[in-house]
Order: C-alpha cells, then sequence, then structure tokens
C-alpha cells in the first residue's frame, strides 16, 4: 500500500504541476463549469425526452444481445453531437431530423418491429447524434463546450440506461407488458405527428 | 422465488420520481408545466371527451381480442391525424355534433354489448377519433408550450382508455358485465346530454 | 451483493476525465450575489453589490415595490419605506441566488435570500418571512448545493462501493446525514467557527481516504472501514457537514428565520443526496437488468482516478491555505 502511496502521490503532484494556475478556475462558480447545464438540458426538453423514451422502448424490445450497446452508442453519439454544435453552425435540418426521430421510433415501438443489431445500432448514432447536435450551443467552446458535451453525455446515457431496462423489465415480467409498451410508442407518433405538424405550419 | 414486477418496480419508480424532482428545479424550455397541465386537461374537461375515451377502453374490453390491444395502439395515432388538421386550421365540419354523438354511439354500444365484426368497429372508433383529435389539435398553436400540450393531451387520451379497460376487467365476473354495461348507459345519457345541447343556439 | 457488480463505473470515470481536463476544482461555493441596501434618509437608500463569483458576471436585475423609484445607486421609497413585492430579474441563469441585506435606519439589519423557486419576496415592516417563503427559497438552495458539490457527491459515491448490503447503505447513508446535520447546524448558529479553507482541504483528504479503503477492500483485505462503513461515514460527515455551512453562512441569514432556513436548506441537501443514491442504484440495477456488467478494473480504474483527482485538490487546497503563510 505505501507504494501504491507514493504512485499517486506522483501522478497527482505531476497533473497539479501541467496546471498553471489552479486556484483561478472555479468550476462552480459558473455552475459546474457547463457540465450542470448540459445534463439539465435535454432532461427538462420535451423534445429530446419523448424520443429518447422512445428509444429506450424500441431497445427494451429488442434482445439484450442488441439493445445493450445502446448504452455505448446512444451518449457517445449524443456527446458528440453536441461537441459539433460547438463548431458549426445551426441548421433547420437537424430539427427536422429530430420530429422525424418521433414518428420513426414511435412507429418501431407501435409496430413491434424486430430490428437486427446493426440497424438499431444505426438508428442510435445517427439520432444521437442529431439530438446531440440540437442540444449543443454554439456561444461555447473550448473547455466548457467539453464539459457541456459531457453533460449531454451524461443525461443520455442515465435516461437511455433505466428507460432501457425498465422496458425491458415490464415487456418481460408482465403478459401486459409489451401491449403497454407498444400503445407508449404510438402515443409518441401522435405527439410527434401534432408537434411536426405545428412545427412546420407555424414555422418553429 | 420468482421476483414480482411490483416490487421491482417501486423503488424505480420513486428514483424516477426524484430524479424528475431533480430536473424540474432548472427548466430549459417555458412553459413545460402549463403546457402539460392544460394539455393534460382539455380532454378531462370536456366531459363528453372524457366519456368518449373511457366508452373505447370499455367496448374494447367488451370486444376482447384483437380489438383489446389494437384500439390503444392505433387510436393515438389516428386521433393525431384528426389534431393535425386542428393545427392547420382545416375546417372539420360539425366537430361538437361529432364528439357528442361519439358519446352516445360508442355508450350504446357498450351498454347493449354489441359486436359488429372488428373491421366496423375499428372505422368506427377511428372516425370518432378524427374529431376528437381535431378538437384537441385546434387548440395547439395557442398553447403556452404546444409540444408540452401535444404530450398532455395525447397522455391523458391514453390513461382514460386505460380507465376504460381497467374498469372492463370486472367483465371476468357476471355482476361486472352488468356494472360494465350501466358505464355504458351513463356514457350513452352524457352523450345525449351533450348532443342536445349543441342545438341550443349559444 | 458483491461491490464489483453493482456500481457502473464509467459514471466516475467520465466524470473525473471530464474535471481532470477541466481544471481541479478550488474550495466550492455557490455563486451568490449580495445588495447591501443601507438607509441613508427615511425611506431612501443606497444600493452597493457585491459578487461572490470568480467571473464578474452582471448581477440579476432587482424590480423594487412600486412605489420606490430607482435612480442608481440610490432607491426612494418614501414614506411606505421598503415594503412590497421585491423581486430580482433573471435570477437563477448565473446566479443560484441574490442575497439583499438591508440595513435601516433604525432596528436590526435584515437578509432577504431570492432563488429562482423564490424570485419574489413581500417585503414587511416587521420583517419576518413567512414559512412558505423559507420552504421555497433554501429546500432548492440545499438542492443545488449538494448537486453543485461534485466532491460530496463522489464521497457518497465512496461509500457507496464500501457497502456490501442494501441495509448497509441505508445505515451508512444515514449516518452521514445525521454527522453533517449537527455539524451544519453547530456552525450555522455560531457554536462552532468553520476554518473554511481547512474544512475544504479535508474533504478532499476524506475522498483520498475513502478511495483507498476502497481499493483495500476490492483487493480482499477488507479492513474496518468495510466491516463498519458507516463509522467512516459519520466521522466524515461531521467535516462535510461543515463544508455545507460554509456555503450557508454566505448566504447570509437574518436571526429570526434561522432555524426554519436552516431545517430547510438541510432538507433540500438530504433530498439531493438521496436523488443522486437513487439515480446511481437505477443505473447500476439497468447495466445488471441488460446483463451488460463491465469488467472489474474498470471500477478500479474509476477508484484510481478519483482518488488521484481528490488527491489534486487536497494539495491545490492546501497549498493555498499555506501560500499566504509563507510569502
Amino acid at each position: 500500500m505505501r507504494i501504491l502511496t507514493v504512485v499517486y502521490t506522483l501522478i497527482a503532484l505531476a497533473l497539479l504541476l501541467s496546471f498553471p494556475e489552479p486556484a483561478s478556475a472555479h468550476l462552480v462558480s459558473t455552475r459546474f463549469g457547463e457540465l450542470y447545464s448540459g445534463l439539465i438540458h435535454p432532461l427538462t426538453a420535451l423534445q429530446h425526452l419523448v424520443p429518447w423514451l422512445g428509444l429506450g422502448l424500441l431497445g427494451g424490445l429488442l434482445g439484450n444481445r442488441t439493445s445493450r450497446w445502446v448504452l455505448l452508442t446512444f451518449p457517445l453519439s449524443a456527446g458528440a453531437g453536441a461537441l459539433l454544435a460547438g463548431g458549426l453552425p445551426a441548421t433547420a435540418a437537424i430539427d427536422h431530423v429530430n420530429l422525424f426521430s418521433f414518428i420513426v421510433l414511435g412507429l418501431l415501438v407501435a409496430l413491434s418491429v424486430r430490428l437486427n443489431r446493426p440497424t438499431f445500432l444505426g438508428l442510435t448514432v445517427i439520432f444521437g447524434l442529431s439530438h446531440g447536435f440540437a442540444n449543443g450551443t454554439p456561444d461555447l467552446s473550448g473547455v466548457p463546450l467539453l464539459l457541456y458535451a459531457v453533460g449531454v453525455l451524461l443525461a443520455a446515457y442515465v435516461l437511455i440506461a433505466i428507460a432501457t431496462a425498465v422496458t425491458q423489465l415490464v415487456s418481460q415480467r408482465a403478459a401486459w407488458g409489451t401491449i403497454a409498451i407498444r400503445a407508449a410508442g404510438s402515443w409518441i407518433v401522435a405527439i410527434g405527428l401534432v408537434f411536426g405538424g405545428y412545427s412546420l405550419t407555424a414555422g418553429v | 422465488m420468482k421476483k414480482t414486477l411490483k416490487n421491482d418496480l417501486r423503488p424505480l419508480l420513486a428514483v424516477l420520481l426524484l430524479f424528475y424532482a431533480a430536473a424540474a428545479f432548472a427548466h430549459a424550455e417555458t412553459g413545460v408545466a402549463g403546457g402539460l397541465v392544460s394539455g393534460l386537461l382539455h380532454p378531462v374537461l370536456g366531459f363528453d371527451h372524457l366519456v368518449a375515451m373511457v366508452a373505447v377502453g370499455l367496448w374494447g374490453a367488451q370486444l376482447g381480442k384483437p380489438a383489446i390491444w389494437v384500439l390503444p395502439i392505433t387510436f393515438p395515432v389516428v386521433m393525431a391525424i384528426g389534431a393535425l388538421a386542428g393545427v392547420a386550421g382545416l375546417p372539420l365540419p360539425f366537430v361538437e355534433f361529432g364528439i357528442a354523438g361519439s358519446a352516445l354511439v360508442l355508450g350504446v354500444m357498450v351498454a347493449l354489448c354489441l359486436r359488429p365484426p372488428f373491421w366496423a368497429a375499428a372505422a368506427m372508433v377511428g372516425l370518432f377519433a378524427l374529431f376528437h383529435g381535431h378538437a384537441h389539435g385546434a387548440e395547439v398553436p395557442s398553447a403556452v408550450n404546444p409540444l408540452a400540450y401535444g404530450v398532455g393531451f395525447v397522455t391523458a387520451t391514453g390513461l382514460l382508455h386505460l380507465a376504460g379497460i381497467l374498469i372492463g376487467v370486472l367483465l371476468r365476473w357476471p355482476a361486472g358485465d352488468k356494472v360494465v354495461r350501466a358505464c355504458g348507459v351513463a356514457v350513452a345519457a352524457v352523450g345525449l346530454l351533450a348532443l342536445t345541447l349543441t342545438f341550443v343556439p349559444a | 451483493m458483491k461491490p464489483a457488480a453493482w456500481i457502473p463505473a464509467w459514471i466516475p470515470a467520465i466524470a473525473v476525465a471530464a474535471l481532470a481536463w477541466a481544471a481541479p476544482a478550488a474550495a466550492h461555493d455557490t455563486p451568490i450575489a449580495l445588495l447591501t441596501l443601507k438607509e441613508t434618509q427615511p425611506g431612501t437608500f443606497v444600493e452597493r453589490w457585491t459578487y461572490s463569483s470568480s467571473l464578474n458576471i452582471a448581477a440579476p436585475t432587482p424590480v423594487y415595490p412600486e412605489h420606490c423609484v430607482a435612480e442608481a445607486p440610490r432607491v426612494v421609497c418614501g414614506e411606505l419605506g421598503l415594503t412590497g413585492d421585491f423581486s430580482f430579474e433573471k435570477l437563477g441563469e448565473r446566479y443560484s441566488a441574490a442575497v439583499v441585506r438591508l440595513m435601516p435606519l433604525e432596528g436590526p439589519k435584515r437578509s432577504y435570500t431570492f432563488t429562482a423557486a423564490q424570485p419574489v419576496i413581500t417585503l414587511t415592516a416587521s420583517g419576518i418571512l413567512p414559512l412558505s417563503h423559507i420552504v421555497a427559497a433554501y429546500i432548492p438552495l440545499g438542492f443545488e448545493h449538494i448537486m453543485l458539490g461534485i466532491d460530496h457527491l463522489l464521497f457518497v459515491l465512496g461509500l457507496m462501493l464500501l457497502v456490501s448490503s442494501p441495509w448497509m447503505l441505508v445505515k451508512t447513508i444515514t449516518a452521514f446525514t445525521i454527522a453533517h446535520s449537527i455539524t451544519l447546524g453547530l456552525a450555522t448558529f455560531g457554536v462552532i467557527g468553520v476554518p473554511e479553507g481547512a474544512v475544504n482541504a479535508l474533504i478532499a483528504l476524506s475522498i483520498v481516504i475513502l478511495a483507498v479503503e476502497v481499493l483495500k477492500l476490492r483487493r480482499g483485505r477488507a479492513g474496518w472501514s468495510a466491516t463498519y462503513p458507516w463509522v467512516v461515514a459519520f466521522g466524515f460527515g461531521l467535516l462535510h457537514g461543515l463544508g455545507f455551512a460554509s456555503a450557508l453562512t454566505g448566504i447570509g441569514l437574518s436571526q429570526a428565520n434561522l432555524p426554519a432556513a436552516l431545517l430547510f436548506f438541510n432538507i433540500g441537501v438530504e433530498l439531493g443526496q438521496l436523488a443522486f443514491v437513487a439515480v446511481v442504484l437505477a443505473v447500476a440495477w439497468s447495466h445488471r437488468q441488460l446483463r451488460a456488467e463491465l469488467p472489474r478494473w474498470t471500477e478500479t480504474v474509476a477508484v484510481y482516478g478519483t482518488g488521484t483527482l481528490a488527491t489534486v485538490w487536497f494539495y491545490d487546497r492546501f497549498g493555498a491555505i499555506v501560500a499566504p503563510l509563507v510569502t
């Protein structure tokens, strides 16, 4: 144990020395860097929350061998999307992709389509990137942007893990479970249709 | 020992609630709470809406498979198509008449325990879904937060179906059948009342 | 329940990586803007702002009661004095809270705390706030304080790694809660003083020690800390309570409202702590349900990372105490 202590004291010293002015950066007085805002943003915005839940429902209806990879692909692509948003101009096309995600994910759940692994993971990456991008803000760059993206990643991870696992549990343990989940999928389609129609006609 | 779903879900529910309480301290979107509440209340406050939706669940329970699971899955989507017309401001003739009428017709179906062929029942419910959706959709552009409003009214409608289906569980017992039919009579009465009110000049 | 299998490792791993990249946090404080209003003539007040933010972010805009006329830095309220609805615009975007310290010509000083959840306070001549104001203001403040306090959360996470059964977790978290409530109370009432720098340094050290204990346990050498984790939780909980207290004293409370404010701040802290524990447990459960447990070494890496980060914080905070003495 002594050797261990020495080793990580050395690592710590090295880290400490690599920061020229550690005391100047108060993470928390800037609201935890942007980590906290990145974490909260997608969870309080229904246009992300609803389709993310949809993705969780979809994953939970598939087998373990397919669904567990979503824990990796979706958070990482959402984080990457948020990073990209710092460098690229915002575009309405992304919002359209996100509207589309309501309907695609909702329909797949409602129809209980057995997607194969590459297709499912492809969807998680595409929608992860688009939703991550829509969460991002162009005002950030550098370290704050990275922290913000990590926040989005953590939010995506926590939400998708719980949603997928709960769906799986419900669909496996209860006779009515799959029907309830498919009905929830159709709610998401309905919400997507109404909101999409509104967004396109009102030009939001 | 087989674990039950109930035992597994209870702590999780608590988790989700706490989690959402945490998130609620910082809103990224405005008007979420207001939009949700008005959306949730819209189908509940219109009494003919409310009873018609419960009747859909009741009738689904009476018809049994496949209606019992096709209804809750397809109804929201068809309703959303009606809502789209409402959002876009496309006029649908006799909306109020259609909604009150749907309560009357569905109530009668449940009260008499009528079993038309599946496609006929589906077409009838689908038509009613369009009227109900139109009425909800027309409110969308004026909502504080249209998305939250949409989430609210879709969820409320779905939960009302669920209420109907749960009452339908009573059908397992002979006496329960009478209770369900009595509910149908009540629904039909509300529908009839609402229908006559549509003819009274405001 | 094996400790290895039930905490997903990459939550702390990612948090640690992000924090290590961003720079070590110094003593963490809740960002608060303080507005002092000094009555110079009857009904006329002078504004003075103090920001505790290290980045000079513009203060939230005060909205005075209707009969008051604000001509910065003076506020003229006339005969009615400073009574009625007082609020702040854009609170909660950059500042957690704004504190108004009122210094009237006669009578005791008063403090009012505004938060995003409580942006409007109705001022009265007597200065006593209704309970609902205090509940709405201090529960979110406590909640936010622990959520932003990554060092407290890492400590709680460490405790979760140390325990081996759900019942032990309940006892440990309860011990931590009781301990930090005691010192938070004592410090807020001024029974004990809080050397803020030293407390923050020791809090960092408590995480280091905990990380070492967790690593010992994982090598199969369960010491007394794994047998009696609630003792560890209680002991260090006393320390963490002092940390919470430094945040609460910074807010500036008037004596009249102190007990209630303390109670609801503490409740907010507990709710935040429970929410954190609940989310970690839920995510861990999800991994098990989805058969997506990670290999054991990932967790070891995360514990090392956490320990390293806490060590950096310790040196950083310790250095901040020693540096003025040396130079």
